[in-house]
């Protein structure tokens, strides 16, 4: 099962992990990044921990995703090159559009732009995010 | 000593160089780069501090540890019997040296840095995933100034 990790608050971290009862509040909306707007995690946990720690300090968590195998792979996905993603960078970069750009796809996957050797996830639309808070993905807070 | 930073790359004022990524909050991208401030003729130091932090019931502790000069352009952090073996990385020239463009503060600011990254970053990630451990250069909530301000007026 993929396991993806979203380092920020725990604050942040908790609200969005939720309970299994009342389902996770990830808002695929809000997050921007290399592929536009959307909810990123990444494989490295070593990264996210780091990244967390660098914006929040001791307030800092990592969110883990297990998201169930076959769902995941279920989801209609985007993979980007190193060269894609480069070029959707700059692209965005140069069009100040990394807090507006989507596309019909549930998630753009390809490697971190500026550490390629590390796979980052790109989530953006209303399945991907139902995915997310639901019961088939188990959020925990570390 | 000089420290061991986690920077990330940016472009403030038409001018390109590193800051803190609490400077950019959320928007601060999912890689933060290693990098390392060099003496004032450009090169590295022999030695530099790099700071880790475990995580333990509810807290975190920091722990200082040396990140040697091994050679050229390698550095090694050793934590206990594990060896972290760290490269300068591959960038164009104009992008080797590149300054501290942030508004926060840090003996090593005034100088210009170097971008290094981990051999097997693997290792880092099982660092954390069996250990509650990662490497973070230099606690910025511990070293930076300024940053308490900038964090409060959000």
């Amino acid at each position: 099962m993929p396991v993806l990790c979203h380092g920020t608050s725990r604050a942040f971290a908790s609200a969005m992990a939720g309970t299994p009862a009342s389902g996770g509040t990830i808002n695929v909306t809000w997050g921007r990044g290399e592929f536009g707007r959307g909810f990123y995690t990444q494989l490295s946990s070593g990264n996210a921990a780091r990244r967390g720690q660098t914006l929040y300090g001791n307030n800092s968590a990592v969110l883990i995703l297990t998201i169930d195998d076959h769902e995941y792979h279920a989801m209609n996905v985007q993979r980007l090159t190193l060269n894609m993603a480069q070029m959707l960078n700059a692209r965005l970069r140069a069009h100040n559009a990394q807090h507006t750009y989507t596309t019909t796809h549930d998630a753009i996957v390809g490697p971190l732009v500026h550490q390629p050797r590390t796979e980052q996830q790109k989530f953006q639309t209303a399945k991907a995010q139902t995915l997310l808070n639901g019961l088939l993905t188990q959020r925990t807070v570390k | 000593m000089a420290f061991v930073h986690s920077l990330v790359k940016t472009e403030l004022n038409g001018k390109t160089g590193w800051c803190a990524p609490v400077e950019l909050g959320e928007t601060a991208p999912h890689y933060i780069s290693f990098v390392l401030p060099l003496d004032d003729k450009g090169g590295f130091y022999r030695q530099y501090t790099c700071e880790t932090v475990t995580t333990e019931e509810g807290s975190k502790r920091v722990e200082s540890h040396e990140f040697v000069r091994r050679g050229i352009d390698s550095f090694v952090l050793r934590l206990g019997r594990l060896e972290l073996w760290f490269t300068v990385r591959t960038v164009p020239k104009e992008e080797r040296r590149l300054p501290y463009v942030g508004k926060l503060g840090h003996a090593d600011f005034p100088f210009l840095f170097a971008e290094i990254e981990p051999e097997e970053p693997e290792r880092l990630d099982r660092l954390y995933d069996e250990g509650d451990t990662f490497v973070i250069g230099c606690e910025p909530f511990t070293h930076y100034s300024g940053i308490r301000r900038l964090t409060k007026s959000r």
